[in-house]
């Protein structure tokens, strides 16, 4: 731990993008209370607004306010700013009514203007197409987007550390029969198994069923490519002294696997599990934009940009609805900045630059 | 003590390892090395039996087959049925044979928990830190990890992992040639001190000779995957019978021998293992194996030179 802190010191981008990831766990955990709006409540009059945040205005001087838009065209959803209007934002603001982690009744928020009072509304990152707040949205979109890594990553190395510690344990014919299905499995490119199995099963389904849907089959995707490098650290581990010595004792070959075997490669599953879990979001990204995963009304980030980016057209328009790719990106880069850090630690042959 | 004629603790009968060689996947050839082509040997109630031999001699294999952490390919292995662990096979490197992540403690006390009469894990820590005690370590140490320890105290460590299951016998495989000379002899000494206390048998196989002879009461000397000579340990010092015995003993004499060929590990199972280096070699040592020849009081060799007395 120490050792990691120092590096983590020597490393500035890996330093870095542990804060972001973070801050955007926390700001997931705590979504209700930080988005200024519920992301369905939709602003009928405020469809497609540009982001309207600004720090300065002479009428309130330095300071988080809202600059007045107003719609000049229909059509085209053109705002222009009106000059010399602003609206301050406040810390900590009673607006819509929100249950924290669906337990807790709140109407309690860290930011917001004084709708009630005539204040236009803070859009950070501008509307979608019905008015619905962006930053909201994105904001509720992580609870799927960055739970379904650690949720796909955990069934995967599951069935991984098991088929492929029994396969490398045991060996012979159970060897034989797993990795050749592992292999029959990497054989199959990635997507097409995907999008296979995602259309034999039902598209019918309620949001959390769905979750759970794409999270099972991301993992059963992802698991032969583990699998067979669990087996074959299993395989060498398996003749180590420790293990014979663990054997004399008359420990179960399970509790040998789990409790002497599997931890000698703790450093290879950290890593796993730090590289992996990018694979798992842009996999969710990637069914979401093609219309498999999550559909509406649950959202998450893939489903954002397929539903708001998905045109050319409303990026030059609306640039700021690209914003959850933007997001998505930072994300995926911060977890291999992480994992190359962790990588590089678990490395015995690596010193840390002095 | 050593002529003292005490029951056979265990019985080794025509004991064979086989292993047959990695071949690729089109390879037809099937190529077997021969580690313990036949070996028969009595090991005695609470006796140190010594077995020396070099490097690829097959001692080791002899004493992982004696520890059943491997199946012989043939022959048999007789033991009096016990309550307790026939024997405990001790590793020659101790960092190897401990999980590094574990600490002392949990070294000890995890084994226990699958021997006959398990207690609770509280009965066996106790037992854990007075094991500790009794090889010299210090109690509090339970919670450092193998790393922490000194190569003398991991190997004082592993006694006391071998004694926690309380066997009739330890089979210490060359568990002192990691170790500093200064080292060696205390170990040596808390193993006598062990066998003393627990009434221990010890089967303690290593290449140095003065080692085996001081510790032993018995020995066997090993080349090829055979025995050659069995002899109570003072006698043999005194006077090593077989050729292969006498040039451990002088290695210089073998510089006299033009041709030094190490002995092929093929599958031939005739003749002597030892023809290939051996001064006396003649025809049939390559056909037939060497009987075995009484020299004297417990103390045979096979050789087809020697004469019985």
């Amino acid at each position: 731990m120490k050792r990691f802190l120092t590096v983590l010191g020597r490393r500035p981008v890996a330093a870095v993008s542990l804060t972001v990831l973070v801050v955007m766990y926390l700001a997931m955990a705590f979504c209700e209370v930080l988005s200024p709006y519920d992301p369905t409540r939709l602003f009928p009059e405020a469809s497609d607004h540009p982001p309207n945040l600004c720090w300065y205005s002479s009428h309130w001087g330095f300071g988080p306010q809202v600059q007045r838009m107003v719609m000049i065209d229909e059509v085209s959803r053109q705002y222009v700013r009106i000059q010399g209007e602003y609206d301050p934002v406040h810390w900590g603001v009673t607006a819509d009514a929100i249950k924290l982690w669906g337990l807790l009744p709140l109407s309690w928020h860290v930011f917001g203007t004084n709708v009630r009072s005539g204040a236009d509304p803070v859009f950070l990152f501008g509307t979608d197409n019905l008015g619905r707040d962006l930053f909201s949205r994105i904001l509720y979109g992580a609870r799927i987007s960055l739970t379904i890594g650690f949720v796909g990553v955990a069934v995967s190395l599951t069935l991984a550390l098991l088929l492929g510690g029994l396969a490398g344990y045991y060996g012979g014919f159970w060897d034989w029969l797993i990795m050749r299905l592992c292999e029959l499995l990497i054989l199959i490119p990635g997507l097409y198994l995907l999008l296979f199995l995602r259309s034999i099963l039902s598209d019918k389904m309620d949001s959390a069923s769905s979750y759970a849907l794409i999270t099972v089959i991301l993992s059963f995707v992802s698991w032969p490519g583990m699998a067979r490098l669990v087996r074959g650290m299993v395989h060498s581990l398996k003749r180590a002294d420790f293990v014979t010595n663990a054997r004399q004792e008359k420990m179960p070959p399970l509790t040998i696997l789990f409790r002497h075997i599997i931890p000698q490669m703790s450093s290879f599953l950290i890593l796993s599990v730090t590289l992996g879990i990018p694979g798992f979001i842009l996999g969710e990204t990637a069914l979401s934009y093609l219309g498999l995963g999550i559909t509406d009304p649950a959202f998450s980030w893939g489903s954002l940009i397929s539903r708001d980016a998905a045109s050319l057209d409303n990026l030059v328009h609306f640039p700021w609805l690209f914003l959850p790719g933007v997001f998505l990106i930072v994300v995926s880069l911060a977890y291999n900045f992480l994992g190359e850090l962790l990588r590089d630690l678990a490395d015995p042959h690596w010193r840390a630059p002095s | 003590m050593s002529s003292r004629q005490s029951e056979v603790f265990m019985n080794v009968r025509d004991l064979r390892k086989v292993y047959r060689a990695e071949a690729g996947l089109f390879s037809h050839s099937k190529r077997e090395i021969v580690a313990v082509r036949s070996v028969s040997l009595e090991w005695r109630q609470g006796e140190t039996y010594g077995l020396v031999g070099e490097s690829g001699s097959g001692k080791s294999t002899l004493a992982r087959l004696m520890g059943f952490l491997e199946q012989p390919s043939s022959g048999t292995l007789t033991v009096q049925p016990s309550e307790r662990p026939v024997t405990r096979y001790v590793f020659q490197d101790p960092s190897s044979s401990m999980d590094p992540r574990r600490n002392a403690a949990q070294i000890l006390t995890w084994g226990a928990r699958y021997q006959n009469g398990y207690q609770g894990p509280r009965v066996a820590l106790a037992r854990a830190r007075l094991l500790m005690e009794e090889v010299g370590l210090n109690p509090l140490d339970l919670d450092k990890r193998p790393g922490e320890f000194s190569g003398g105290q991991r190997q004082r460590l592993a006694l006391a992992r071998a004694l926690m299951s309380e066997p009739l016998t330890l089979i210490c495989d060359e568990i002192v040639s990691a170790l500093d000379v200064s080292v060696q002899g205390q170990i040596l000494r808390l193993l006598l001190d062990l066998k003393q206390r627990h009434g221990l048998g010890l089967f303690f196989i290593s290449h140095d000779l003065d080692v085996v002879t001081y510790l032993s009461d018995r020995m066997g000397v090993m080349y090829g995957g055979q025995l050659l000579e069995e002899a109570p340990a003072e006698v043999w010092a005194r006077g090593p019978a077989h050729p292969y015995s006498r040039l451990l003993k002088d290695p210089h004499r073998e510089v006299d021998q033009g041709e030094n060929v190490i002995v092929s590990e093929t599958s031939e199972s005739q003749g002597c293992s030892f023809a290939g280096r051996c001064p006396l070699v003649q025809k049939k040592c390559h056909i037939e194996t060497p009987p075995w020849k009484q020299i004297g009081p417990e103390h045979r060799a096979a050789c087809h030179f020697l004469t019985e007395k």
